[in-house]
């Protein structure tokens, strides 16, 4: 990698200098998207997941194909909800940046932080077609104090 | 401005596309559900069509996506005879979908097409809250009075009342002032998740209007394949979404 003095005119100094960066920041950009949908320690993948929030209630819905009702795992912890469900076999995909490669999965796992505070011990859950939504009521802060 | 000046969107055609007569054009852009992509992408699978043209622009992402050692343009036309069909593997933010939707409706004018079909999905609580076994109710809304009476007997329901964003809102307006007749079918979809069956309902609507058997059986035996595959495609086309979403108008007032 060239350097070039400040204010010399030789400008191809420069762009030995933002080469490399750019292809880093490219490279990165799509590791990073690659994270977003992989686990590939734990060759997991992260499902698509919707999260609405109402007055009332937080919705979080989980797109999880391949996946039986029985190899579902919900947990939460009232400002977070986790999923963990294997898939019915194994499943081959291509994943990475510039150049792609198979990779065969088995499971998806993922938590999600929610917006509000809800109970979870009161959280409704069904899986259809293979959505798994989960609603949870907002958790009440405060409340009415008894006075002695 | 937009609406001035040259477009920014060249449709660029290959040789095959001369043996086109009067064609019928189906747009599949990525939005709703990904269903437009969904039921174009088989649609050109299940017909074998030939690609015939391709979508030139300095708008389009600066990405060529490979496949099978072959480089793919994300926008790309096929068709034979009496059938087109556009498919966008990318979503288009604004000044591209406009871009686009202008030049298609240009074009179809220009090759003296019959009509234009968008394809897309609109977001339902039904569909979240079947079990997958329902079809999904495929509107429809059209800017040409002989299509308009025949909606009912191809499958789907007028569209009433509501708003059409995006891509297919500008294909349906300047296909009005051009004179092309336009019919968009929006089959009731997954908010946020690709959704194949959604899809194959459209592709059933699409089958009794354009006359041509589309056997949507493989489409449906392997929708949890393409929900997983199509993820990625997804989440981009959500984020395109929610900025197009942040532009429209709420109120309509007549």
């Amino acid at each position: 990698m060239g350097e070039s003095m400040p204010g010399s005119d030789d400008r191809s100094g420069d762009v030995d200098i933002i080469r490399p960066r750019t292809r880093s920041f490219i490279e990165e950009a799509l590791l990073d998207q690659e994270r977003l949908f992989f686990d590939l320690k734990s060759r997991s993948l992260k499902p698509l997941c919707r999260i609405e929030s109402t007055e009332e209630a937080v919705t979080v819905t989980f797109d999880l194909p391949y996946v039986d009702r029985k190899d579902i795992t919900l947990v939460s912890t009232g400002d977070a909800v986790g999923v963990e469900a294997k898939t019915r076999r194994a499943v081959t995909l291509r994943v990475g940046g510039s150049v792609q490669r198979q990779v065969q999965f088995g499971q998806y796992s993922l938590r999600v932080r929610l917006p509000r505070k809800v109970d979870p011990e009161k959280g409704n859950a069904t899986f259809k077609n293979g959505l798994l939504r989960v609603k949870f009521p907002i958790a009440k802060r405060g409340g009415r104090v008894r006075i002695r | 401005m937009l609406s001035s000046g040259r477009s920014q969107v060249r449709i660029r055609e290959l040789e095959a596309s001369a043996k086109l007569s009067r064609p019928s054009v189906v747009v599949g852009i990525p939005e709703m559900g990904l269903v437009g992509t969904i039921a174009a992408s088989y649609l050109v699978e299940q017909l074998k069509l030939p690609e015939i043209a391709f979508v030139e622009s300095d708008l389009l992402p600066q990405v060529v996506v490979v496949r099978d050692s072959e480089p793919k343009e994300p926008i790309r036309i096929f068709g034979k005879g009496t059938l087109v069909v556009v498919v966008s593997d990318v979503p288009l933010m604004a000044v591209l979908s406009y871009e686009l939707a202008s030049e298609l409706a240009k074009w179809t004018k220009a090759r003296q097409g019959k009509m234009v079909v968008g394809v897309t999905g609109i977001p339902s609580e039904d569909r979240v809250e079947s079990d997958g076994k329902k079809t999904p109710t495929v509107l429809a809304v059209t800017n040409d009075e002989a299509i308009r009476s025949s909606i009912k007997a191809i499958g789907a329901k007028p569209f009433e009342h509501g708003i059409i964003a995006s891509t297919y809102a500008t294909l349906l307006r300047r296909c009005a002032n051009l004179g092309v007749p336009n019919l968009t079918l929006l089959a009731e979809c997954y908010a946020g998740f690709p959704d194949p069956g959604a899809a194959a309902a459209a592709l059933q609507v699409l089958s009794k209007l354009l006359q041509v058997p589309i056997d949507v059986k493989r489409l449906l035996d392997g929708a949890e394949e393409t929900r997983l595959k199509l993820r990625e495609l997804m989440n981009q086309t959500q984020q395109t979404i929610q900025q197009e979403v942040a532009q429209t108008p709420t109120g309509v007032y007549h």
